[in-house]
């Protein structure tokens, strides 16, 4: 079964994965927003997405993290640059990849971090499109990518904000 | 000894206790599970960050009888480590007994 997401935020794509375990579905793919799912036990699995640390889409020593979760019995199912989809099995106790604030407040830093080089990437691409349509006001191709950018950067925009947002409650919580 | 380390996170301190002989990523999260009683549950996340910070630190090191075998890797404390967990020890003896007042009433 294949099914679209689109989304920045990766507690929401989580518990959409989990809420797919538990109904039987386990994912096994994801490609450009196309996720497949297999047949599973319902509640076999339990998943968890995380961001390795690294630069830009490198990851540092993923081979390694590969072996020290397989050690743990976590399974690394798919890379995405340095996103990461884990599961394990649930019949081997709770799952939850970070359980301190600490590390929570590392993990939201460094998707922060990603999220705003993306973010400086992307304006740097959009300058074309913007001197374009300036060249040519009336341009519907033109005025249709600025609008597209203009989209793009204000989801940027927000993923980076609730990322800030996280950090301060997880801050907060834990005096 | 002054220690200029900020308070150790009560994920590092029990990481530290646990390699005070050499044990493997798994038996970390076991050991630390079993002294808190359940209480403190390490994420695999977590440990692995921690183990690659105080590798980085030098207060851990690999240890591995035979680099070549696919067997699992080892990690055992530092003598760097052993100073940076008895001043903190120390820290929190004087954090107890201070604290003891409180009950004392004096």
């Amino acid at each position: 079964m294949i099914r679209w997401k689109f989304t920045y935020d990766k507690d929401e794509e989580q518990d959409w994965l989990n809420e797919y375990a538990r109904e039987g579905w386990a994912m096994s793919k994801f490609w450009m927003g196309m996720v497949t799912f297999v047949p599973c036990r319902p509640g076999e699995y339990v998943y968890q997405i995380d961001l390795l640390p690294g630069k830009g889409l490198w990851a540092n020593d993923y081979e390694g993290y590969v072996i020290f979760m397989d050690e743990m019995g976590v399974e690394v199912l798919q890379r995405w640059g340095r996103w990461v989809y884990l599961r394990k099995r649930a019949e081997d106790g709770p799952f939850e990849v970070y359980t301190d604030a600490e590390s929570r407040i590392a993990l939201y830093r460094r998707i922060r971090r990603m999220f705003v080089w993306a973010y400086v990437v992307i304006l740097l691409c959009s300058f074309s499109a913007w001197n374009l349509m300036l060249r040519f006001p009336g341009d519907m191709f033109s005025r249709g990518l600025v609008g597209t950018y203009i989209v793009i950067l204000t989801v940027m925009l927000r993923a980076i904000w609730r990322c800030s947002w996280r950090i301060r409650e997880l801050a907060r919580q834990s005096g | 000894m002054e220690n200029k380390n900020p308070p150790l996170t009560e994920a590092l301190f029990y990481i530290l206790l646990a390699v005070r002989k050499p044990v493997h990523g798994y038996g970390i999260i076991q050991e630390v599970e079993e002294m808190t009683g359940g209480r403190v549950r390490l994420g695999p996340g977590t440990l692995y960050g921690a183990i690659s910070s105080l590798l980085e630190k030098g207060w851990i090191v690999l240890y591995s009888a035979d680099l070549g075998s696919r067997k699992k890797k080892e990690y055992v404390i530092t003598n760097q480590g052993r100073e940076v967990f008895s001043a903190e020890l120390r820290r929190l003896r004087e954090l107890v007994e201070n604290g003891e007042k409180m009950e004392d009433g004096v």
